[in-house]
């Protein structure tokens, strides 16, 4: 299963709010999903989100990571179908265990359970693909006060799982050209076929770590006083979203106490 | 091992599309044939699909359509590991497959794979060594090696495979001017010795000195497909393709305005012919001064 998590550049309104207001939106979401419990507020919540991602124009992308998502969906539903104890007893598999007997509320439970998973999956999906992991990062830098190592740390570790795995691939094709078997027998087996490419990728990255920490040194990294050449202020659109935001999550919580 | 001489060709490439998954079109339809006991330099500017048809000869990438046949056998068909009985490959970047850590084991790692032990991978793997001149370097840690040894100890890693063809992405790139002769040589002695050698350069003197034939790839097609000399004609050809002509090749055709010819593609020969033609300049210039008519009746 190919899920892509990248940020898909269509410039749609939804990409256009800023990064704060897109992660508060997909925190509200996930509190407003645990507030709800039946499954028919929550579905209609569901397709509010694939509502957004049509707006967003990443409708395709959503959909594939959602067609991925339906198994472990029903996994996890008929898990809680079988486990749940309370409620009525529709049926009992295997009599002479009680505890693996169906219940209608568990049946409610069960689905309930399943939606908020692809919910809450969706709404952060939705999130990732809307914006560029920079201004994530910037906005959490400024407006959240993370020190900006760390979200330089992160940065660079996104902006490198494409370097790395296109590091791998040529270092499995290397490897293959002199008639190495990635394929061999059992796991301890395929374990240590493993070797021949996790050696090369550790050594090439830590290559890689230290010219680019000299390469970051030559470039004043780290210097005190550190300003931004892009600043992005939320407009009074995001203003009005997270207002809309906070209100939904306010009348959630009223409504489930 | 020489390839046994089948009279079919050893590399057979039928109307070759390759896509990406990333959707780009990397290489649009080439049709070629290969015999054993070629050396063959792939020439074009970066991205234009040398590394992607090459690596189609031991089964790397797949054809998106078309067919590529080795020896005769669709490599479509067989897995990578086989073919690599057939066909070596380096790669560019030599820090790709280090992964030993003591020289000999590196440069063994391929014949091993080949079922190869004992004396006989020994002796491989020595005489691999040699070629390359790292014999003194067997029992280290190929980590301590410089960048040009570490290159050096990739191509013979594929040596030691004794194929009947070898292909190298880039050889002599980051290389000096005596290491690159090293490895040249050692390509030119492994093809006197009947290997197929295919490699992929930037470096139009060394297709010019080393290769009987050059592919020359643009925007993923075949444009060129000749020796070297008649590629060096085609300087319209070879500019498109974002290529220039090597040095000597350039001057001959400057010359040849001037109606001096040389074709031998050496500093020297196109020296002998200058000196030749600067001489009978001479000789006239003095006939005209001591010519009693003087200039003008001259011309």
């Amino acid at each position: 299963m190919s899920v892509s998590i990248e940020y898909i550049p269509t410039g749609s309104p939804v990409h256009r709010l800023h990064a704060l207001t897109k992660l508060i939106f997909a925190l509200a979401v996930l509190t407003i999903s645990m507030l709800l419990s039946q499954p028919l507020p929550l579905l209609l919540l569901f397709f509010s989100l694939l509502g957004i991602a049509a707006l967003a124009s990443v409708s395709q992308e959503i959909l594939s990571a959602v067609k991925g998502l339906l198994k472990v969906a029903f996994f996890l539903a008929l898990l809680q179908v079988f486990f749940y104890p309370e409620g009525t007893v529709l049926f009992a598999p295997i009599p002479s265990l009680p505890g693996l007997s169906v219940t209608d509320q568990g049946i409610i439970f069960g689905i309930s359970m399943a939606l908020r998973m692809m919910v809450i999956v969706t709404s952060f999906l939705l999130f990732l693909t809307t914006t560029p992991a920079r201004s994530t990062v910037l906005s959490l830098v400024e407006y959240l006060k993370v020190p900006y190592d760390y979200a330089f740390l992160f940065i660079t570790a996104l902006r490198f799982i494409p370097t790395f795995l296109e590091e791998v691939r040529l270092i499995g094709q290397a490897q293959e050209a002199r008639a190495h078997d990635f394929s061999g027998g059992g796991p301890l087996a395929r374990l240590k076929t493993i070797f021949p490419l996790a050696l090369p990728l550790v050594m090439i990255s830590l290559q890689r770590a230290e010219r680019m920490a000299m390469a970051m040194e030559t470039r004043g990294f780290g210097l005190p006083g550190r300003t931004y050449y892009r600043t992005e202020k939320p407009g009074a659109v995001d203003i009005m979203v997270i207002v809309a935001l906070l209100s939904a999550v306010a009348a959630a919580v009223l409504l489930r106490f | 091992m020489p390839a046994k001489l089948t009279g079919r060709p050893l590399i057979e490439v039928r109307q070759l599309k390759h896509i990406y998954r990333s959707g780009g079109e990397a290489l649009k339809g080439i049709a070629l044939t290969i015999d054993a006991g070629e050396m063959i330099a792939v020439v074009g500017r970066n991205g234009a699909g040398k590394t992607t048809l090459t690596k189609h000869f031991n089964g790397l990438l797949r054809p998106t359509t078309g067919t590529v046949l080795l020896d005769g056998q669709d490599t479509a068909k067989l897995p990578v590991a086989q073919l690599a009985r057939t066909v070596g490959y380096v790669f560019q970047n030599p820090d790709h497959q280090i992964f030993h850590e003591r020289l000999f084991d590196e440069i063994a790692f391929g014949p091993r794979n080949l079922g190869l032990r004992g004396d006989e991978l020994t002796t491989r793997v020595d005489s691999a060594l040699k070629a390359v001149d790292l014999t003194d370097y067997r029992d280290r840690d190929p980590g301590e090696l410089s960048r040009g040894q570490r290159k050096r100890a990739a191509l013979a890693s594929v040596l030691a495979m004794e194929t009947a063809v070898i292909i190298l992405d880039e050889p002599t790139s980051g290389q000096d001017y005596q290491e690159s002769e090293q490895i040249m040589a050692i390509l030119q002695e492994l093809n006197r010795r009947g290997h197929t050698i295919i490699f992929i350069t930037h470096d139009m003197e060394l297709v010019q000195e080393h290769a009987c034939r050059v592919l020359l790839i643009d925007d993923g097609k075949l444009v060129i497909d000749s020796p070297p000399r008649e590629l060096f004609r085609q300087e319209q050809a070879l500019t498109s393709a974002g290529l220039r002509l090597p040095p000597t090749a350039e001057l001959e055709q400057r010359l040849a305005a001037f109606g001096i010819h040389s074709d031998a593609g050496t500093v020297e020969a196109l020296a002998a012919s200058i000196a030749r033609r600067s001489s009978q300049i001479t000789a006239r210039d003095s006939f005209k001064e001591n010519c009693s008519g003087g200039a003008a009746a001259c011309q």
